[in-house]
């Protein structure tokens, strides 16, 4: 879920950047106002590394596979210091195998970093509000809205910056096609993240609660 | 999944600064990104071959890094002639290849080319902390600097971690149904592989305090000076770039 390069005019790409840029200042200013604004780091550089190489997890779905987007994962359990690994993560990505852009970089932040935010503030409102004590049934509920919303909210902004941004205009048939495509496409995706995050996070609160939410 | 690591042979024509290189790379890209007339676009596929050869990078490579980041643009490239525009060239039964979707993906398809080929030659060759050397001298901050080095430090550990688990996973077999078999198995594995990935960058971290990494009077990282020749190619691609833009201007 990746805009390339070569698609989208100027306005939009730079765009892109502007508003990853103030996302990140955001993300950088909530992170310099916590104690120790470095104690979250080695967690934050292994999630990168773990979202770099996210095409290595293949989860089987007859009849192939997906590959996780982790978007969502990222965002429970690294919460401010999301945006900036999933930035650095794109920015290897677009550098060593010229996935994504380098024009598009912002776009794609946003589209896999905005996501993630919302996970961290879902987790946030469970972990340390009123919900915190909840049901082990509801923390895998929210767990899998976590993990299979923010594959529908990437996709959802994905298409829209596509759709809007095609040097040509297709017409309203096809682009309810192509958003129907887009989305049905995306649906087992989500499903599994969905799942694989209740997994995930089910074994972190009873081994490394920790380990989720680092706000 | 191949990264493909840079060698001692790495290219450092025509821009050796990883400075100079990422704003040179980001100067062109957003450029090229602009570019719709024939006479732009064909300076810009002349320009982009000129400096691929410079680079001594080859073509080979480039085919090869091909495969993944094209399938959007291939998608895109593929129905944009027979879905847009109104302008009907030609006709087979009921596919109707339309004028203003072709010359659409014929521009999306070469922009994307010449920006994808710029990368790769100029910034996928740069060895990973050479490349991060570089974003430090452009001012990223320190926290994501950090961030960035140990991210590269676990990349290779973290994939044998991976492969090594899977394949445990497997010789053991997995429990029956959809949810233990397949969504719990590998949930768990992957939360057991961030749980021992995790306390190796404590580890990693920790090592790197207690000898000094950020400390008052710690050393310097090496310093990044732009030769001459460095600097004189980056005006002569500012120009070139300005070129194009007064073409599209005036196309």
């Amino acid at each position: 879920m990746h805009v390339p390069d070569g698609i989208l005019p100027l306005s939009f790409t730079l765009g892109g950047w502007a508003c990853v840029a103030g996302l990140t200042a955001l993300s950088l200013s909530r992170i310099a106002a916590r104690p120790d604004p470095q104690e979250g780091l080695p967690r934050a550089s292994m999630m990168t590394a773990v979202f770099f190489a996210a095409s290595l997890i293949h989860i089987p779905i007859p009849p192939g596979s997906v590959h996780l987007m982790l978007s969502g994962l990222m965002g429970a359990m690294l919460g401010w210091y999301a945006l900036p690994a999933i930035l650095i993560g794109l920015t290897f990505q677009a550098v060593m195998f010229g996935h994504g852009g380098l024009t598009t970089l912002g776009l794609n932040g946003v589209i896999l970093g905005l996501p993630a935010l919302a996970a961290f503030g879902v987790t946030r409102a469970l972990t340390k509000g009123p919900g915190s004590s909840a049901r082990p049934v509801t923390q895998a509920l929210v767990s899998f809205a976590t993990g299979a919303g923010a594959v529908m909210l990437a996709v959802a902004l994905f298409a829209a910056i596509l759709l809007a941004g095609l040097p040509t205009h297709l017409d309203a048939g096809t682009e309810r096609a192509a958003i129907l495509a887009l989305a049905l496409g995306h649906i087992p995706l989500a499903l599994t993240e969905g799942l694989i995050v209740v997994a995930v996070l089910g074994f972190l609160r009873r081994t490394s609660p920790e380990m989720i939410g680092a706000g | 999944m191949q990264v493909e690591r840079p060698t001692s042979r790495s290219p450092s024509r025509p821009i050796a600064d990883p400075r100079l290189r990422i704003v040179a790379v980001l100067m062109l890209a957003f450029c090229f990104s602009t570019l719709h007339g024939a006479l732009p676009l064909a300076l810009m596929l002349a320009l982009t071959l000129g400096l691929v050869h410079l680079s001594g990078a080859g073509f080979g490579r480039l085919m090869r890094s091909l495969r993944v980041p094209g399938l959007v643009v291939a998608a895109l490239v593929a129905l944009l002639p027979v879905t847009s525009g109104d302008t009907v060239l030609t006709a087979l039964g009921p596919i109707r290849l339309r004028a203003e979707g072709l010359e659409a993906a014929l521009g999306i398809a070469l922009r994307f080319l010449c920006i994808f080929a710029l990368v790769i030659v100029f910034l996928a060759t740069l060895p990973s902390p050479r490349l991060v050397a570089g974003l430090r001298g452009l001012g990223l901050p320190a926290l994501m600097i950090d961030m960035a080095l140990l991210t590269l430090r676990h990349i290779e550990d973290l994939r044998a971690d991976f492969a090594r688990r899977e394949v445990a996973m497997r010789l053991r077999g997995a429990p029956k149904g959809v949810w233990r078999g397949v969504f719990r198995a590998r949930g768990w594995m992957i939360a057991s592989l961030l749980l021992h990935s995790h306390a190796r960058s404590e580890r990693v971290w920790h090592a790197m305090i207690l000898r000094g990494h950020g400390a008052p009077g710690a050393a310097p990282p090496d310093t990044l000076t732009a030769s001459r020749g460095d600097k004189a190619w980056l005006a002569v691609l500012i120009a070139a770039a300005a070129l194009l833009f007064t073409l599209e201007a005036l196309s």
